[in-house]
């Protein structure tokens, strides 16, 4: 039922609304906004008791025109003291540098709980056992980093260094095709 | 269909503001800033995060096959991201993740902020054990496809924080006519013609 009804009155409003707005703003002097009723009233009552107070309110009073000419104002710079920091028990910093970049991203820890590995240890395990699988048996490996024996050796079961493969000059491009990489064959260089 | 192209990583999150389009011979993930200026309108400035002075590692693009890295490396296969480190990945796809398959992340000293799997597969549930097991181990996870796992993890490794990123190539994708040129830009055979 609303909605009928505010598109009834929707139309209503809008009805022919273009040409009136044209001729709204095409006034040369806009009409101003209707005054609400309890202003109105006020100020008609003002006008009715006493209607000079209106009118010297619409005049230009010379006297206080020429006081605003003589005000001026100066400005002087005030000396600010540099209010003292409570000096507290502890020192403050006093090195502001920015961390130095580490060789992982992130900073390596001092203390190992056991069971852990650090990522330099980590990679160096996964290198070494990679390059001679047969110099260390894997309980050896999980000893010396206190690691469990499974985990061990799904670290270098699922984990391997990359072979890095750079080719000689530009144009010699990759040197080993496509259908070699998905048939499984080791990717090198055959030179 | 073969991967013709690496396509690159992150290219939803580039945005454009004002009204020249941008010109990117590199991939990556970008982050563009509105200037206020008085000058003139519609001046920007943009920072290319892979592109940035000692920068960390970065995915560059992907493509079937493995992904490009922002210091120019090419990567073969699935492959494990840290912040300055990449390792091979031996799995052969997304269904062989396990507990095992992730030993590695539960051992690491100190403990991962975020680990991020980018599954090659769109959709890919992973097996509630491994779920379990994540859990178990106090790893926080965040499952992906490929290419959202890239940019997440430019991201993340952007504001240094400790992330890993283990991703698999995707196994699909469609390429667009923008991809392949994009890829002769980056190979300098714009001009070539290929064979019919």
């Amino acid at each position: 039922m609303g909605l009928i009804v505010s598109s009834l009155t929707r139309r209503i409003k809008s009805f022919n609304i273009e040409n009136r707005a044209h001729r709204e703003i095409s006034k040369e002097k806009p009409s101003p906004a209707p005054r609400y009723p309890s202003t109105a009233k006020e100020i008609e009552r003002i006008m009715k008791e006493n209607p000079e107070i209106v009118n010297q309110h619409l005049q230009k009073n010379e006297e206080l025109y020429e006081r605003l000419k003589e005000v001026y104002l100066t400005s002087q710079d005030i000396k600010i003291e540099p209010k003292k920091v409570a000096e507290g028990t502890r020192p403050l910093p006093l090195n502001r540098s920015a961390p130095e970049d580490t060789d992982f991203g992130f900073p390596e820890p001092s203390m190992l709980p056991k069971g852990r590995i650090t990522l330099r240890q980590a990679l160096k395990l996964i290198s070494d056992y990679q390059s001679d699988p047969s110099s260390k048996p894997i309980s050896a490996i999980a000893a010396e980093h206190n690691l469990g024996v499974e985990m061990t050796e799904n670290i270098v079961k699922y984990f391997k260094t990359f072979e890095l493969y750079v080719p000689e000059t530009k144009t010699a491009a990759t040197g080993t095709k496509i259908t070699e990489i998905e048939s499984g064959e080791k990717v090198k260089d055959d030179k | 269909m073969l991967a013709v192209g690496f396509r690159l990583c992150g290219r939803s999150l580039m945005k454009t503001f004002g009204n020249k389009p941008w010109n990117f011979a590199k991939g990556g993930s970008y982050q563009a800033a509105r200037q206020h200026s008085l000058d003139s309108e519609g001046k920007t400035s943009m920072t290319i995060m892979n592109a940035e002075p000692n920068a960390p590692l970065m995915v560059d693009s992907y493509s079937q096959y493995g992904f490009r890295l922002n210091n120019g490396l090419a990567v073969i296969g699935p492959m494990i991201i840290f912040p300055k480190t990449i390792l091979s990945w031996n799995l052969s796809g997304p269904e062989d993740i396990s507990e095992e398959s992730l030993a590695l992340f539960f051992a690491l000293e100190p403990k991962l902020d975020i680990l991020v799997l980018g599954m090659g597969v769109r959709g890919f549930k992973i097996n509630p054990k491994v779920v379990t097991a994540l859990r178990h181990h106090g790893t926080n996870v965040e499952v992906l496809t490929t290419d959202a796992a890239c940019a997440t993890f430019n991201f993340l490794n952007a504001e240094k924080r400790s992330v890993a990123g283990a991703l698999f190539p995707p196994q699909f994708i469609a390429v667009t006519d923008d991809d392949l040129a994009l890829s002769q830009i980056q190979r300098k055979d714009i001009l070539k013609i290929e064979d019919i």
